[in-house]
């Protein structure tokens, strides 16, 4: 046989082959990741006679990562143009293998930004954030936290992952936390289950390090504490205003600060005072941020609480 | 080597071939040469021009504001060449390219009223040409020379009474996802492309050339069918960054 023939007849078999391992392995998956994110519930009031715990994280210190700053020029736009499968699959692998741990390795670039952090952040635990979260809620009634292995009790279970981002600029602290609520009774299948993200208010300070070590880390570990408070009362008025959803706001390109730089989400707003905006993501996550041109359309009383000057 | 695996009929007219290429090799080599300038003569870009304070209109200048048609929203596979590799990819992508095409432009037709509104702003004598301005069909320009048009703008000088044009471009908006083959190479990303320019109508040159060339990917999986929403909202994102980007030299 032709050495061309043979590697025609070659490379038609890797294509067939490639073309079917393709379709199948490439379809888009079907279900989405957070198919249970934000999703529907009755609308449950929180009364004051009503106790609640939150389920502490698995792990003891608190997580905090520096923010990841993307790249948005346009580098791979062309594709490569070869019309050789092997070189294609040589090429594919090698780009891979190249790129394989690439993530961790920017995080960890990222992560710089925390040094001067790392004697207050490195006794900072779960419980203790937890416990000045709590202390800045005014929802229901008694509230305490509970370890993460401790048996389901007979009153409302709140399940959080909290972790927390410093932007890159240090003006800014971002919450990621993902919490599932229980109903009492029900310990196996969460009644709400979603993300909650908070971007806290910029803070224009000359020395970002120095104004959050102040007084050993305290500022930092009350930002934090009021992000995570606001998390679990923003959790708590979806459950009270569960029919909020029934006629989701038609979403909308806004545009908030996070630290310093201008971001944009597309999401239905619920909300929209002191200069901030409480919005539903596209995936249903629920999003605390401060505008980037911000309205004036609260009281002076209304922005004067503290809470609700920092994080709406 | 592998001419002793052919027939001996088919071997002496390879070599009968091969002779005859030889003897007429300078021939080809010319014929390649030609063929190489010619072709990289005609693909020489533009060149980025910057807007300065020099370039800006005067006060008592009149400048038009126009943008081209948009194009449809759809998805591109660059890099999968063959026929068998882009029915591949195209089935692979099959759900995100229907759902590409169902976005909309959102407010990108009003960049120019946005774009014309700053300008007020500055002091200058704007008007918005409201038709979308279809550059293939102004003639070409006869002059050439470093900055210059290819297109010939000065029929629009007499048409809306304007001495300069800013002219936005955009030019692919989607999702693009890079191919080798019959293997991505990149996730999918929103892109939006296009230029950005501005033409004095005297002599057609450019005093404004920016190129935008954008692409966002999608925060967290990508891979959601049916309403994607990580990459719908990465184009959402790519279409604010586009507008930034073309308002922005006039912002300063």
């Amino acid at each position: 046989m032709r050495p061309t023939l043979a590697r025609q007849m070659i490379q038609t078999a890797l294509a067939a082959a490639s073309v079917l391992i393709l379709v199948i392995v490439m379809s888009p998956a079907e279900a989405g990741s957070d198919a249970q994110s934000g999703e529907r519930i009755a609308p449950v009031r929180l009364g004051t006679e009503q106790n609640w715990s939150v389920r502490l994280p698995e792990v003891d210190k608190v997580v905090y990562k520096g923010e990841l700053i993307q790249d948005n020029k346009n580098v791979e736009a062309n594709g490569i143009h070869s019309i050789d499968v092997l070189y294609s699959l040589a090429f594919v692998t090698g780009k891979y293998i190249k790129e394989y741990g690439k993530d961790e390795e920017l995080q960890a670039e990222a992560d710089r930004v925390l040094l001067p952090y790392q004697t207050a952040l490195g006794d900072f635990t779960y419980r203790e954030l937890v416990q000045r979260g709590l202390n800045k809620t005014s929802v229901g009634g008694s509230k305490k936290w509970v370890e993460f292995n401790t048996p389901s009790v007979a009153e409302w279970v709140v399940e959080v992952t909290p972790f927390f981002t410093l932007t890159q600029d240090q003006s800014a602290i971002v919450l990621n936390n993902h919490l599932s609520i229980y109903a009492p009774g029900s310990p196996s299948e969460p009644l709400y289950k979603n993300l909650i993200r908070i971007v806290s208010d910029p803070r224009d300070e000359p020395d970002p390090a120095g104004f959050w070590m102040m007084g050993g880390g305290e500022r930092l570990k009350e930002e934090s504490a009021n992000l995570f408070a606001r998390s679990l009362e923003i959790a708590w008025g979806e459950i009270d205003s569960a029919s909020r959803k029934d006629d989701p706001a038609r979403p909308k390109t806004i545009r908030y600060r996070q630290g310093k730089s201008e971001k944009t989400e597309r999401a239905g707003v619920i909300d929209m005072k002191c200069s901030r905006a409480l919005v539903r993501s596209l995936r249903g996550w629920l999003m605390s941020v401060p505008l980037a041109e911000p309205r004036e359309n609260a009281t002076g009383n209304e922005c004067a609480n503290k809470l609700s000057k920092n994080l709406h | 080597m592998f001419l002793r695996h052919f027939p001996k009929k088919l071997n002496s007219a390879f070599n009968y071939s091969t002779s005859k290429i030889m003897r007429n090799k300078s021939f080809f080599t010319s014929v390649l040469i030609a063929a190489a300038l010619t072709l990289t003569g005609c693909a020489t870009p533009q060149r980025h021009v910057s807007l300065s304070e020099s370039t800006l209109p005067s006060k008592t200048q009149r400048v038009g504001v126009a943008m081209t048609p948009l194009p449809k929203v759809d998805m591109q596979l660059p890099g999968a060449n063959c026929l068998l590799c882009i029915a591949a990819a195209t089935l692979a992508n099959s759900s995100l390219i229907d759902y590409t095409r169902t976005l909309p432009h959102e407010d990108l037709p009003k960049l120019k009223d946005s774009l014309a509104e700053l300008l007020r702003k500055k002091g200058f004598n704007v008007i918005v040409i409201s038709e979308d301005l279809d550059i293939s069909k102004l003639p070409d320009y006869s002059g050439k020379g470093i900055d210059i048009a290819e297109k010939d703008f000065s029929p629009l000088k007499q048409k809306y009474g304007i001495d300069k044009v800013i002219l936005i471009q955009i030019t692919d908006l989607g999702m693009l996802r890079p191919y080798s083959t019959y293997f991505p190479t990149s996730e999918p990303k929103a892109i939006l492309k296009g230029v950005g320019s501005m033409v004095t109508l005297n002599n057609n040159a450019y005093e404004w050339y920016m190129p935008v060339d954008l692409a966002k990917g999608s925060e967290g999986p990508w891979d959601e069918s049916p309403n994607f929403p990580g990459l719908s909202n990465a184009y959402f994102q790519v279409l604010e960054m586009g507008k930034d980007a073309f308002l922005k030299p006039f912002n300063n």
